[in-house]
This record gives C-alpha cells, structure tokens and sequence, in this order.
C-alpha cells in the first residue's frame, strides 16, 4: 500500500505539499487509559461499597462474592475495551508534511485538525510512567487558536473538547518535539 | 591531534536530559535547575497546615477518641514530613530548564515526562513571581507568556519555577526575545 493510499479521503494535500512522516497513535496506550479508568472507579467507590456490605451480619460471604463479581466485570470490561480500543486506535492517523501537522481521528465521529508550523506557540510532550517505559507520549502542538486549558496534560484539568488537539500516545514522543521544532524553525 | 570540542552539555553545570537534542546551529545559552529551598517552602506551608489541622483535631475530639491521635501523628512526623522532603529532593532535581538562542525548553522528569518547547519569537510576556521566602532567597518563577498558553495556565504551570535569581534570567530572556522579534515599524 503507497503513502497516498493510506491517507483518508477527508484529507487533501495541498498542490506541492509532501507527507514527510505518518504517525499513529500506539495500541498499548489504551490499556493505560483502561487501567486509570478502572482504578479511580474503584478507588471512588470502594469505601462506600465496603461500609454499606459490613452493615450485614455476614459480610465476608458477601465481600468475597463482591470480589468475585469486581474481578469478573473488570476482566470483561477490560476485554471489551481492548476489541474496542483497538478499532479507536487504528481510527488515529497524524500527518506531518512540509507545511503542517495534518490530525486525523475516525471512530464513530470523524476529527480534523490542521496546524500550520508558524503559527505554533508551543510544543507540550507528556509522558506518563508506563509511557516512558513503552517510549510513547503525546505531543501537544499549541497557537492561538487552541489553548493551554483545552490541551492541558494534566488529566485533572483537561477540559473535554471534541478536537483533536494532540499527537495522542505517538512512539518517540522526544523526537517528533525535535522535528516539529526543526520544522517550525523553516517556517517562521 | 585536534582537540575535540567540548560537548555542548559538559559545559554547564547542569547536565541536558538526553530527551531534549538542539538542532543545527542551535547554542545553548542556559541550563538552570529548580532550587530545593523553593519546594522546601511550599512543602512546609502545607504541612503546617496539615499540622493546624491535627492541632484543632486534638483539641475538638472527645476524650475517648483522642487515642486517632497517636498514630496520626506518627503518620505525620515520622513518615509524611521526611517522605515528602526526601521525594521533593528527588522531584526538584528532575527540573531542568534549558535557554538556548532560540527556544526556552522546560523540562521535569519525575515518574512521567512533561516537557514544554517555547520558541522566542512567540513570547508575548514575561511574569515574575515572587513569594516572600523567595525574595529573601532569591528565587522565583519566570513565566513565558505566548499566545498559545493564556495566563493564568502559562504562568502557573510550565513555567521556570524555582529558579535563582530570576530577574536576571528575565533579562536574558528578554534580550533574547528582543533579537529574534522583528523591529517595529
């Protein structure tokens, strides 16, 4: 399959425009993003869960079962969201050509961000610990029309926005900040 | 034989983080740390007001309960104060801020990676913070404004934070800023 065919339909290049690196997002990120999901739930509601089972007279039977009942629900939705996830994955497509950064999310919705090189503020990556074992990273290119607040990495203040507004979880992460730095510097 | 040049980051005090590479024709001019008595600071306004907290605890709580206490306030002197001075040490020395003659990369490395790239020409403002301790120590933080990341965000988050005598760094920021910015009609 040539570069040409690989990209979407929805992308057009402009007359003279060279792709000069195709990224997608990487398949493990989503088991990280499964495991904090499943972890805040569990830390959110444990306490009450355990206070409410304890009221009966024998609570370690039920406990046990509510063990059983945890792992079982978090193994499905664990399996579903890996089958899911993959397809979401795949749905992920970042171009960089000579001119601009080109991306590209197709999962039940479809998301277009095009960003010129001069017009980039700022170049944000964030790795988290797994990330960094794994060597990927999102690479968050910022300008004026796509803000701090709405791009922020820290997951505690990240506002939801239907944009896609990161190189979400891209191999390298370091060194696609260095050539998209490279790249800004030819278009100032 | 021809003596090597010395490699850009043997050159400072501060080592550059093997993630952050210049390009060609890049210098950098700056590497700056985080200073340790800058978190020393934040660390001990929170934990005095963690130990106001178990102060009034102590003094509310029933007689029959006061027993919480003990272990409370082994959490907070034996395990909490040194694991947060002794992770803050840790935390404050992955802070590497790194002034070249065209961008500010500001970088920390602690458990994850975050790392913000600003080129020059893009800087709208430039905030200096400065708390009390840190007018008496001389630190503060240097908050690059760009038009990308708004205040209070940019100044707040991804920013030189910590570092020693910040308004000289300000300057230098500025005359840098200042030559890569076209002259105004």
């Amino acid at each position: 399959m040539t570069v040409k065919e690989l990209i979407p339909p929805q992308v057009s290049l402009l007359r003279g425009e060279k792709i000069i690196k195709m990224l997608q997002r990487r398949y493990p990120s989503i088991f990280t993003s499964i495991l904090s999901l499943v972890a805040t739930a569990l830390l959110a509601g444990w306490g009450s869960t355990i206070r409410y089972i304890t009221q009966y007279p024998n609570y370690t039977e039920i406990i046990m079962s509510f063990i059983y009942l945890i792992i079982i629900a978090v193994a499905g939705f664990f399996a579903f969201m890996a089958l899911v996830g993959y397809f979401y994955v795949q749905g992920h497509l970042y171009i960089l050509t000579n001119r601009r950064i080109i991306l590209f999310r197709k999962f039940i919705t479809i998301s277009v961000r095009e960003i010129a090189y001069s017009e980039i503020t700022d170049i944000i990556v964030n790795q988290g610990p797994i990330a960094r074992i794994l060597d990927y990273g999102s690479v968050t290119p910022l300008s004026p029309g796509v803000r701090g607040p709405y791009a922020l990495p820290y997951p505690y203040m990240k506002r939801f926005s239907y944009a896609r507004v990161e190189l979400k979880d891209v191999s390298q992460p370091s060194m696609i900040t260095n050539e998209l730095f490279r790249l800004t510097r030819l278009h100032k | 034989m021809d003596k090597q040049p010395p490699d850009e980051s043997t050159r400072f005090h501060l080592s550059v983080p093997r993630e952050v590479s210049t390009a060609p024709d890049e210098k950098i001019l700056m590497v700056l740390g985080r200073s340790y008595i800058s978190f020393v600071t934040l660390a001990t306004v929170g934990l005095l007001v963690l130990g106001g907290i178990l102060a009034a605890m102590n003094f509310y709580l029933p007689i029959e309960h006061k027993w919480i206490m003990f272990p409370l306030l082994v959490l907070y002197f034996l395990i909490l104060s040194p694991l947060l001075y002794g992770l803050g040490y840790i935390y404050v020395k992955g802070h590497r801020y790194i002034i070249t003659n065209e961008r500010i990369v500001m970088f920390r490395k602690f458990i994850g990676i975050l790392l913000r790239t600003v080129n020059h020409d893009k800087i709208t403002d430039l905030i200096v913070n400065q708390g009390p301790i840190g007018r008496l120590c001389n630190y503060g933080r240097v908050s690059p404004i760009t038009a990308g990341m708004i205040m209070p965000m940019g100044a707040a988050i991804f920013s030189i934070s910590g570092v020693r005598n910040p308004y000289e760094v300000r300057d230098n920021i500025a005359k840098l800023v200042k030559a890569m910015q076209p002259e105004e009609q």
